[in-house]
């Protein structure tokens, strides 16, 4: 590209370059604005959630739509007051604890399994990939129906433990993991096991501390998918003491005696978390992904 | 000396597995196969009758049922709406956001935010918003834009699950192909910009062609999202108006526990998870035989 450059004359070479300079800069501008509208429209339902949660319920049903649709004439905290009062801090440990166990105990297990599936020789193991992989990634919603029964003889009906241990393991999370290790060159672990290191230690002491974002990345799928669950929590927890926040907004439900202002205050409030992790894991779970890739 | 080392390499992986495959037997091999066992019996729940063996018949009685073939026409419409959608939105996005933008982790984080809400969340607000007197018919009115009664008309409730499908999923799937078209190596695109191909050509000849992988991926995972899809319609629709959102999923969960079939209803739940199979195992033929077309 150089080469081509400078067989031009210099003057013009300067014409052309500040032509293009000046297309890019438009075209930046025209993608700016496009950009800020497609994401405005995903924003708008989401701004109006944040406005109800923090205003009184009449307002948010009034008939005409203006300015005020989307901030709130008064500022109250009421909702959230209900909110906490009708127990939803007990949901939202909940939560957190299912969530939390899921994603750490689910993120050892997702590296366990992808360390030889990636790294290790032996027989049978793209078989085993695709078995591993492609089952997890059914829905455990299909198969969900006649595990309650199950779950229900073994006596785990309304305990945390019977959410915890669906959210364990996850496809997508192991074949994530799979795609970095294989990213890593193999001299290093041919070194290593000259040196006599076993394999625990190349694993947790060589290839771990590579694969860092990727590991962020498996466990934000893990929990995402943990916190966001709805079918199985509701077939398997019928104690709303037990329950998670993603359900117990559904239970405020009672078609026609909703207390809308308590329902989108406990949205917020489960939407913020995740938000905020985004907002700051954003980076890692992008560049974790990109070597997902499968290159 | 080598074939010891390879039997202890061969022993310490399958250890490593063995947690991930005891989980994939407990949680997918085993429920799939009573799954299919049970879909061969009839049983009342919490009755002494003990379940009797009636072969095929749940299946027979499924297919001479219009409903369900009802089902199965909304089901297969409702994907075929919501994943091109999905797709195209997320393309588009990912493609936008890995051009020279400004700002272009605060619109990443916007388009994001969806995914950040509990799908009843979003079921809440967006049942509010898609009322017939709600926020969306007034701001359609105020451009102009024809309205619809949502979710309590029979073309409007299809028409409101796709949005509020796509709205939630779009982030999501983004966020995958952005990281895909990351990953395209910039000398392709200097290569075609020597050959004077504008951003459309360079989309088209180098993007496209290079994260086809992960776009399948993509296309097939939204694809399995929207089979298993229950939520908005069993807080939104209950199925309705008229059947119109009598998704396979929802009518099973209503077959096994509303109407005390669990026989019946897992014989469907077969039937959803073979109708799934097939669509996925079209989606990578297609696929394929695009990319071996020239």
């Amino acid at each position: 590209m150089a080469a081509i450059q400078s067989a031009e004359p210099y003057a013009q070479r300067a014409v052309t370059r500040r032509i293009v300079l000046h297309r890019r800069q438009l075209r930046r501008v025209l993608a700016t604005s496009v950009a800020l509208l497609i994401s405005l429209l995903f924003a708008v339902p989401f701004i109006w959630l944040v406005a109800s949660a923090f205003r009184p319920v009449s307002e948010t049903f009034q008939a005409n739509v203006d300015i005020w649709t989307f901030i709130p004439r008064t500022w109250t905290l009421e909702n959230f007051t209900s909110a906490f009062s009708r127990g939803f801090a007990v949901n939202l440990f909940n939560s957190f604890w299912v969530t939390g166990m899921s994603a750490v105990v689910g993120t050892l297990l997702a590296i366990l399994a992808a360390f030889p599936l990636a790294v290790m020789r032996f027989p049978g193991r793209s078989w085993l990939f695709v078995v591993v992989v492609f089952a997890f990634m059914i829905p455990f919603e299909v198969v969900a129906l006649p595990l309650t029964t199950v779950f229900t003889q073994l006596g785990l009906a309304n305990t945390l433990t019977a959410l915890i241990v669906p959210g364990l393991v996850h496809g997508l999370a192991i074949f994530n993991l799979r795609q970095f290790f294989l990213s890593i060159p193999r001299e290093q672990l041919e070194a290593a096991l000259l040196d006599g290191a076993s394999w625990w230690r190349i694993l947790f002491q060589i290839y771990l501390p590579l694969v860092r974002p990727a590991v962020i990345g498996s466990a934000m799928i893990l929990a995402m998918a943990q916190w966001n669950a709805w079918l199985w929590p509701s077939l398997i927890i019928t104690n709303n003491s037990k329950q998670t926040g993603a359900v117990a907004i559904g239970l405020s439900d009672s078609a026609y005696t909703q207390d809308y202002g308590l329902a989108f205050a406990e949205v917020f409030i489960l939407a913020l978390i995740p938000a905020l992790l985004i907002f700051f894991g954003q980076r890692s779970f992008t560049r974790s992904l990109s070597h997902s890739g499968g290159k | 000396m080598t074939s010891r080392a390879a039997r202890h390499e061969a022993r310490t992986a399958l250890l490593l597995l063995s947690p991930a495959l005891v989980l994939l037997l407990l949680l997918r091999i085993i429920p799939a196969g009573v799954a299919v066992v049970e879909s061969f019996y009839t049983s009342v729940p919490g009755s002494v009758i003990p379940p009797k063996w009636v072969g095929w018949q749940n299946y027979l009685d499924l297919f001479e049922d219009p409903g369900f073939w009802d089902s199965v026409y909304r089901t297969l419409l409702f994907a075929g709406l919501v994943n091109p959608l999905t797709m195209l939105f997320a393309l588009f996005l990912a493609w936008l956001l890995t051009r020279n933008v400004m700002f272009t982790g605060m619109w990443r984080t916007l388009a994001f935010l969806p995914t950040a809400l509990p799908l009843m969340g979003t079921t809440v607000v967006f049942g509010v918003l898609l009322r017939p007197e709600g926020v969306v018919n007034n701001l359609l009115t105020l451009v102009y834009l024809p309205t619809s009664g949502w979710f309590t008309d029979v073309n409007g409730a299809l028409a409101a699950l796709v949005i509020l499908s796509t709205w939630t999923a779009v982030g999501y799937w983004m966020i995958f192909l952005i990281a895909a078209i990351r990953d395209v190596p910039q000398d392709y695109y200097d290569a075609a910009m020597l050959d004077g191909a504008g951003e459309w050509r360079q989309f088209i000849n180098v993007t496209l062609p290079l994260i086809q992988r992960q776009l399948l991926f993509v296309l097939t995972a939204s694809t399995v999202w929207n089979f298993i899809l229950y939520a908005p319609i069993s807080a939104l629709t209950k199925g309705g108006p008229q059947g119109s959102s009598n998704f396979l999923m929802y009518d099973i969960i209503t077959r096994y526990y509303a109407l005390s079939s669990p026989g019946a209803a897992l014989a469907e739940m077969t039937l959803l998870f073979v109708l799934m199979g097939a669509t996925v195992w079209l989606q990578f033929s297609l696929l394929n035989r695009m990319r071996s077309a020239p």
